[in-house]
Formats: C-alpha cells, structure tokens, sequence
C-alpha cells in the first residue's frame, strides 16, 4: 500500500463517521407524519398521531402487495414481494427524517415532522 | 481514443476469459445475498476483474470489457433496465470514470484503486437511485454503504493486487 492509499481510507473513515454522527440525531417527537411513496407518486400521508392502534397498511405493487404496520410510535414492512427482503431487515423506523426503501418495489417510506412537510429536502440529513 | 481495431486476438482471447470469469463471480455472488451480515451488501468480486483489466490493458479495452460484462449480467440475471439494473450501472459508471482516471494519473495501487472503485461505486448507485425515486432521501443510506464499502474494497483491491503481482512474473 502507498501513502495515498492510506489517506484515501482515512476519508473513507471520516466521511462514514461524519455520516453516523449526522444520522439518527434528530429528536425523537410525537408529531410524525409517515409518507407513503411508490414511484414518484405519494399514495398516502398518514399522522401517526391519530393511529390510536395498530394497524396495517397494503401498497399494490408490482409483483403483488406490500404490507406496512404503521402505529403511533413509528412503521415497519410486515411482508414484501420483492426478492431481498431488504425493508423488512430494515426494521421500524420511528424518528423523523428515517425512510426505509425498497428498489424492487420503488416504495419509499419516510417520516416527516409536519411543520417541514412541504420541505422534503431540508430534513434530510 | 477508440483503438479497438488493435485489439489483437491475443487480447481478445485474454478479455474473454476476464469477462467469463467476472459474469460467473458476478452470478455466483447474486445466490449468496447473506455472505456479509448486511443483506444486499456484496462484495464486489466482479470489480477485482474490472481493477485488473483496467491496469492491464487500459481504459478503452475495461471500457468495453465492462460494459459486455454489465449487458450480459443485465441479460443473464437481473433484466434490462429493470430498477436494480439502472441502479447497477450508475454505480458501474461513476466508478469506471473514477477508477480508470485514478490509474491513468497513478494515485493509487490497485488497492486503493479497490477502495476508490467501492466508494464511488456506492456514490454512483445512491445518485441512480435518488434519480429513479426522485427522492434525497435515498441519500440516507450513503454513510452506511461507504462503511461497508470500506472492508469490501479493500477486499477487492488486495486480491486484484496478488493477481497483478504474480501475473508480473509470466
């Protein structure tokens, strides 16, 4: 290995470590708004303020149906028929800013605060 | 500048068989989504074979090696401009630019060339998908791929490095 080499890896640690630090720092609240994309077309918003219960959510796509369990607190993909199954390893996501996508499907899940609702582009870190 | 009409039979043989063997890593590492503890996080083998191709034989020759390589995998495994193909070749495509101007400038060796062709490989897939979501916030994802990508390029670029050292001998 060669000195640029070296300090190459070092960026590579520094721009991860930049991106932790800036991920997941958002103050969890109870004003949370859950987008619902698939494609380029916002299918459904949903306050998770009103979700007294739990419940779940089918999003047609195109190889069948995906399900999401949306409650107060946050959601998280109960099943999928795209191959990976990358979104449903990704969890719940509770914090605004979070997304969880899924390519096969072009679904994207994401939690907004209200107040920035218009502003897609300023809550993401 | 195009010189393809000097590719001798020679080089075509030896392309050939690269571009065999980066298909098959390719297919291969598709059936073993789990290998690393981050489901859909792959090595990246096939790109030891680009790595390798591009110190050997330069950046015209690796431009059409990869892009027969990404046509046929495209056919053979995930379809034609299907989302994972376009987000592939994005990734593909940003990485070939960086990596191949990295080694006609001489910045790095072939292992910071692996580390270099992961980051931006990574970089090139997140702005393909951001441009197919027409959503930043795919971008979300960055930090976590380029910690990955960090192991796995080093990874690639050390085996590309062994197989450039001992081919020095033949």
């Amino acid at each position: 290995m060669r000195k640029n080499d070296y300090l190459l890896l070092l960026f590579l640690f520094f721009m991860a470590g930049m991106g932790y630090l800036f991920h997941g720092h958002t103050p969890a609240t109870d004003a949370k708004i859950l987008i619902v994309q698939r494609g380029q077309t916002i299918i459904q918003k949903i306050n998770l303020q009103n979700v007294k219960t739990a419940s779940e959510i089918e999003i047609p796509t195109e190889h069948g149906k995906m399900i999401v369990n949306v409650d107060n607190d946050g959601a998280y993909v109960v099943a999928s028929p795209c191959r990976d199954k990358l979104c449903i390893h990704q969890g719940k996501i509770t914090r605004p800013g979070q997304t969880i996508v899924c390519l096969p499907e072009e679904v994207l899940l994401t939690l907004i605060t209200p107040g920035k609702e218009s502003a897609i582009d300023a809550i993401i870190r | 500048m195009p010189s393809y009409d000097k590719l001798t039979t020679k080089e075509l043989t030896q392309l050939s068989v690269l571009l065999a063997a980066a298909i098959a890593l390719r297919l291969i590492e598709n059936l073993f989504p789990y290998l690393l503890p981050i489901p859909g996080a792959r090595l990246g083998l096939a790109n030891v074979l680009t790595i390798i191709v591009l110190f050997l034989y330069g950046t015209d020759k690796a431009g059409l090696f990869l892009s027969a390589r990404i046509l046929l995998v495209g056919l053979l495994s995930t379809g034609l401009f299907t989302p994972g193909f376009l987000i592939g070749l994005g990734g593909a495509a940003l990485s070939f630019v960086f990596m191949s101007l990295a080694i006609e400038r001489k910045w790095f060796s072939p292992i910071g060339i692996g580390l270099l062709g992961a980051f931006t490989h990574n970089c090139g897939q997140i702005i393909a998908a951001v441009y197919l979501m027409n959503s930043l916030a795919v971008f979300s994802y960055l930090p976590l791929l380029i910690a990955i990508g960090i192991p796995t390029g080093l990874f690639t670029g050390l085996v590309a490095n062994i197989f450039l050292n001992r081919i020095k001998h033949i």
